[in-house]
């Protein structure tokens, strides 16, 4: 480090929203609820503990849930990275519209995209169908591991997908033509100088995933079976009925400790692979300029990438249109717009409407945290700069029935009283969003060449000034990206809010739950899940034309 | 650092704005009556709105979860209540509700009508009244083909009904756990492990829930399970939806089953106490009990309530059988239950 460029420069004032947000909205509920759990006379109590630690049934439990998200996460990159090398090197007719429809998956509803795999190939699933007719035995994927793997892939792989292309499609081509000049074979290429340049993109995406599939929850209640529980899933039984908190508060801590401890190791690995490239306008290349093999190569793995993320998309919009003998109808739509006289209507419109409120309002201030926190990890060195990266990604670690039973124990008096505000249901969107601005931001940041700022800072500029017109312009894509992330996870979250979820305020995914719940409801879900298909890939469409300046396209 | 001195600011008048918007969201408002109640609830609107033009109120309704998750939300915040009522505990999860203090007692003008079966199916204390009642029990899928039916509980377990049954985990569904209740019933203890034992080498079905269990494994929505755990009403649903002359379901009521109570209680510490009792009283009048089947679809407390046309279909003609179990009782079942089929 050159004397003047410091790094550790106003850590804490860039550090600031992000510190205090997770201090009032993680911390403090978490260590509340955590307190009662582990201490329920006051004192510690070490029974609970040993219970646990003593039971190998938990601790079964920890390593499935290690392994599985270990697994979906190859498995997202073997099938995400093919996905992001096509999106970055080939142009293509309707490639923004299928970048979009890559994002729909990631905000579905678990039990709808359940009802879709089912339809495709479940027992009486078309896929068992085709293998019926040559003879072949049905498949049944209900209650195995492949159900939870295929899914953790299906609803991850956009994650791969979009971090690595946004990075790969700017990558100066140079150092790859001339490594070919030099006689490299393609392999070789890819392997010893796109891969590094890569990296940080691909650890990023690797991250998130292993974080998400670590806690995953839905698709593990939904599809999974005897045996293949993962940790979120026993707290929440554990935790559900409030018996067994003590339990779950130490399987919590747990939880949480496990993951700070992957991503404080990412931290660490990340530090390492950062690779400098300049960057450069968009890179791909038209259809017509491939080589035959290459045009074939990229119809194939496009068309492989389509089926399987297109076909529960397709199942599902097809289940909505309600096809019957007499073809498709619309009936589930207008059952669903019908006025029923009842408490539990919720108008469609007005879902639509807060969810994009939400998204919207969480999208900015997750962009502000995202950022800010992003330039304080990138500020401070070594180990502390290691944990203070794990800890800002908390909010992806801390199980959802936890969190919300801290959320209702906590801001529960005076004029701290937000039980059922619109606020806190913001707050918490907004928490869960903006660690993918962080990651994609961090991850543009670190293949940026530091030489840049060093030379705005040479030249006289202070550092928010080398910030604000050198380093921020050049992250503009990576912040693209995690936002529209952002958008995303906010308009499908519902875990961490189904605690302080209010009819006066339900966005789609509340409503897909709540048809989801009562007789007759499951046509009503399929067409709210179709609607939220539709605005997923709007929105994705739109923020991916939002433009920093000229700067975002360069 | 000039760039951030300007936006710090910035950050901090947001935040304080966006705090006083969310604390100026609970002054000055018209008087206002909350209440916790499970996932289910519905009630028809013009109605609600007779009750809060009456009492000059406005009406929110919290949804929470199901029966175990609305208790546990009171329990964590016993005395100093999000709500002031809560409605949809029963007598599966009431013991605990009872012992944390979260209600306070209140006398419904018309609790004398009530059965004193329902009252005593949920402790008999004045803190809860009974609002209304269910039954649990297997639904068959009569378009699926099954050539026989079980007669007895133990069948269930015999090949000739391999995989046909799917259940809910009665750690996170109400209907899952009243089946297990059922199941402790009659077959006693001993017999009931046994049982779900011989269940699990059977390949029952087990889903986190209702919903995925009906929607998704049930054979009437394209899974495959012709036998489902389900409410006694569904049958009557699927006319009322299906805008059918006769269900495509029946419930087997080849055994005794147990029925469910759910009701309401004032919570301690409510910001309204009287509105929630005259809320009680709602709950309890024949307008209300009379719209109970086609809103929430289960049966109206107060007897002899004029019920639709279409809810014959869901008469039960079984006998109910009784079980009064404590809290802790109930928590071992659960904790065995887990034991024998998710390890």
């Amino acid at each position: 480090m050159k004397p003047g460029l410091r790094a550790g420069d106003g850590v804490w004032r860039v550090g600031l929203p992000a510190a205090l947000a997770l201090a009032v909205l993680i911390a403090w509920p978490l260590a509340a609820v955590l307190w009662r759990g582990v201490a329920p006379d006051g004192a510690p109590s070490w029974e609970a503990v040993l219970a646990v630690a003593g039971d190998r049934f938990y601790w079964e439990r920890l390593g499935f849930t290690t392994a599985q998200a270990l697994v979906s996460t190859v498995l997202a990159l073997a099938v995400g990275l093919p996905g992001a090398a096509l999106f970055a090197l080939v142009r293509f007719p309707g490639r923004g519209l299928a970048l979009a429809l890559v994002t729909v998956p990631f905000v579905l509803p678990t039990l709808v995209v359940a009802v879709a795999f089912l339809q495709l190939a479940g027992p009486q699933g078309w896929l068992s169908d085709g293998l019926a007719l040559v003879g072949l035995p049905r498949l049944d994927p209900r209650g195995t591991l492949w159900a939870i793997l295929a899914a953790h892939v299906f609803f991850n792989v956009a994650i791969v997908v979009r971090l690595v292309s946004g990075v790969w499609a700017n990558l100066d081509p140079r150092p790859e033509e001339a490594a070919r000049l030099l006689g490299a074979g393609s392999l070789a290429v890819v392997r010893h100088v796109t891969l590094p340049a890569l990296g940080p993109a691909v650890a990023a995406a690797a991250a998130l995933v292993f974080l998400f599939t670590f806690t995953s929850f839905g698709v593990v209640l939904v599809l999974g079976g005897p045996g293949l529980d993962t940790l979120e899933v026993t707290i929440f039984r554990l935790a559900v009925r409030l018996v067994e908190l003590p339990e779950a508060a130490i399987l919590s801590l747990l939880q949480i400790g496990a993951t700070l401890g992957a991503l404080g190791a990412y931290a660490w690995l990340q530090r390492r692979i950062a690779a400098h490239r300049t960057q450069r306008p968009d890179r791909a290349l038209p259809l017509a300029a491939l080589s035959w093999r290459a045009r074939s190569l990229a119809a194939g793995g496009g068309l492989l990438l389509a089926l399987y993320l297109g076909a529960p998309l397709a199942a599902l919009a097809w289940g909505s249109l309600s096809v019957g003998v007499d073809g498709p109808s619309l009936v589930h739509f207008e059952r669903l717009f019908a006025e029923t006289g009842r408490v539990s209507f919720i108008a469609p419109g007005d879902a639509v409407r807060w969810s994009l409120s939400f998204a919207a309002a969480a999208t900015a201030l997750a962009v502000v945290l995202g950022v800010t926190a992003a330039a304080a990890v990138a500020r401070t060195p070594g180990r502390r700069g290691v944990l203070l990266d794990a800890l800002l990604m908390l909010p992806l670690a801390v199980p959802a029935v936890v969190l919300g039973f801290g959320y209702l124990t906590t801001f529960d008096r005076g004029w701290y009283d937000l039980r059922g505000s619109a606020w806190l249901v913001l707050f918490a969107h907004t928490l869960v969003a903006y660690p993918f601005v962080l990651r994609a931001t961090l991850a543009v940041r670190r293949s940026l060449d530091p030489r840049l700022r060093e030379a705005a800072r040479l030249l006289g500029a202070g550092p928010a000034r080398a910030w604000r017109y050198v380093e921020l312009p050049l992250m503009a894509r990576g912040v693209l990206a995690g936002s529209v992330f952002a958008f995303a996870i906010s308009l499908g979250e519902f875990g961490a809010t189904s605690v302080l979820r209010r009819r006066e305020f339900a966005t789609l995914p509340i409503a897909v739950f709540d048809a989801l719940g009562r007789p007759g409801g499951l046509g009503r879900a399929l067409a709210l899940s179709t609607i939220l298909m539709l605005v997923t890939a709007a929105s994705a469409l739109l923020i991916s034309r939002l433009r920093y300046r000229e700067i975002g396209e360069f | 650092m000039s760039g951030f001195h300007r936006l710090v600011p910035v950050f901090a008048v947001v935040a304080g704005l966006l705090l006083l918007g969310a604390a100026a969201c609970g002054d000055d408002e018209p008087r206002s009556l909350a209440v916790l109640t499970h996932d289910s609830f519905d009630m028809e609107e013009e109605l609600l709105a007779r009750f809060e033009e009456e009492h000059d109120v406005t009406v929110t309704l919290i949804e929470g979860g199901d029966a175990n998750e609305i208790v546990a939300r009171a329990i964590l915040n016993a005395g100093n209540p999000e709500a002031d009522l809560l409605f949809g505990v029963d007598n599966f999860s009431y013991h605990r509700a009872l012992e944390a203090g979260v209600f306070e007692p209140y006398e419904a003008r018309r609790r004398g009508e009530l059965p004193a079966e329902f009252l005593e199916a949920v402790g008999g204390t004045l803190e809860l009244t009974p609002i209304d009642y269910g039954f649990v029990d297997i639904n068959v899928d009569l378009e699926a083909g099954l050539a026989e039916l079980p007669s007895r509980l133990e069948d269930l377990a015999d090949p000739r009904w391999r995989g046909a049954l799917v259940v809910q985990d009665p750690a996170t569904s109400s209907p899952g756990l009243q089946f297990l209740a059922l199941t402790v019933a009659l077959l006693g203890e001993g017999g009931w492990q046994e049982f779900w034992a011989a269940l699990r080498a059977n390949g029952v079905r087990v889903t986190d829930g209702w919903t995925a269990a009906y929607y998704t494994e049930f054979t009437r929505n394209g899974g495959e399970s012709p036998l489902v755990v389900s409410y006694t009403s569904s049958p009557a649903a699927e006319v009322f939806f299906g805008e059918l002359d006769e269900p495509p379901t029946r419930t087997l009521a080849a055994w005794p089953l147990l029925r469910q109570v759910e009701a309401a209680g004032v919570l301690a510490g409510a910001a309204e106490p009287e509105l929630a009792g005259a809320f009680i009283d709602f709950m309890l009048s024949d307008a209300f009990q009379a719209q109970i089947p086609g809103t929430m679809f289960v049966y109206p407390a107060i007897p002899g309530t004029s019920t639709p046309d279409w809810w014959r279909w869901a008469e039960v003609g079984a006998e109910s059988a009784a079980l009064d179990a404590s809290a802790e009782e109930i928590d071992r079942w659960v904790r065995e239950w887990t034991e024998i089929m998710r390890r």
